[in-house]
């Protein structure tokens, strides 16, 4: 049985962490971020009557986000310049907590499809569930996420 | 640093929006894209009407052949069609169960969407150019000077239509692309 608008609207706000990660990742700009936010939050109203309650309300929510992430078009495109050390974050931009935005900045580095593996693993998803999101094997999906992982070590350890 | 001692951290970030906020965003005006999608059609609609109730009198209209007044009428349904069905494309970016066949799904929509778009506009730019030059008193030099002037028109709007198209068709292909090679397909 689905769930009715308030008790949808109830399950977006407590999941709602999930969705200014997906933001934090795809996004430079603090404007950009916003934008996306709003974006994904569109669809996933749009989306909701199809949601039928088979996979977990936050299965779902980042299915719809990382969906929107990837094929929205985006406004204009700063230029941004390939570095091998990590740039310095700004003060305006600084999290409160260091080794969160350092680790942010550095997903922001990986293609798009990498960005959406990692932060489902970071968020606590299992091989079976990522690889159902991602529409992908499970063999490759181990394989991949090692590399995902050890290129990640590496830009952090910079 | 290792990547699972950062799994927590990752796992407490972001901030909260109101409930109301949420409820806000699910409305048409709550889409940045979609909101300057519809200004702009709105606007081009209104221009197009404004255009199309002056010119049977502003532009002759009503000393042309019936054919060059309805190829006129319907090049401009046709741009204002070509927009709606654009605010359609861009409204609807879930296409399937999973990323994968969504993103395929899409990047199929987008391609049709780009052949219709760079078409409407061509045909329309002809259709416009085709009711003006109906009255003119044609020549060997007119037709010549015409033909120039509206191959090259053409040729700079299908090419710069199809750049920002291929920029953003790619864009989604390498994400296909990339997840097909998770997939071993390459």
């Amino acid at each position: 049985m689905g769930m009715s608008k308030e008790e949808f609207l109830v399950a977006v706000y407590k999941n709602q962490g999930l969705l200014h990660k997906i933001c934090a990742i795809y996004r430079d700009s603090k404007e950009d971020r916003e934008d996306l936010f709003q974006e994904i939050v569109y669809q996933l109203w749009r989306s909701y009557p199809q949601f039928k309650g088979r996979s977990k309300f936050g299965t779902w929510m980042y299915r719809i986000g990382l969906n929107t992430a990837m094929a929205s078009f985006r406004k204009r495109k700063i230029k941004t310049v390939a570095t091998e050390r990590l740039p310095e974050p700004s003060r305006a931009e600084n999290d409160e907590n260091p080794n969160r935005e350092k680790l942010f900045r550095a997903i922001g580095q990986l293609d798009d499809a990498e960005k959406a593996i990692v932060s489902l693993y970071l968020d606590g998803f299992d091989i079976t569930e990522i690889a159902k999101v991602m529409g992908i094997r499970k063999n490759n999906l181990a394989v991949r996420l090692n590399r995902i992982k050890n290129r990640l070590r590496t830009i952090l350890n910079q | 640093m290792e990547i699972d001692e950062l799994r927590l951290e990752y796992q407490n970030g972001g901030k909260n929006k109101s409930m109301d906020a949420l409820r806000k965003m699910g409305m048409v005006n709550g889409h940045p894209v979609l909101k300057r999608m519809r200004l702009q059609l709105v606007l081009e609609t209104i221009l197009w009407s404004l255009f199309l109730s002056v010119y049977y009198t502003g532009f002759d209209g009503d000393q042309k052949p019936l054919l060059w007044n309805v190829a006129l009428v319907a090049s401009v349904m046709l741009l204002v069609l070509h927009n709606l069905l654009g605010y359609r494309l861009v409204q609807s970016p879930i296409n399937g169960p999973n990323l994968s066949e969504s993103l395929g799904r899409y990047v199929y929509r987008i391609k049709r969407y780009a052949i219709i778009s760079i078409a409407a506009r061509v045909i329309a730019i002809m259709a416009i150019l085709a009711f003006f030059a109906s009255s003119v008193d044609w020549n060997w030099t007119k037709i010549f000077v015409w033909s120039i002037f509206v191959s090259v028109l053409i040729s700079v709007q299908i090419f710069f239509l199809w750049k920002i198209w291929k920029g953003r068709i790619g864009k989604i292909e390498n994400q296909i692309g990339s997840l097909e090679v998770e997939n071993g397909i390459d």
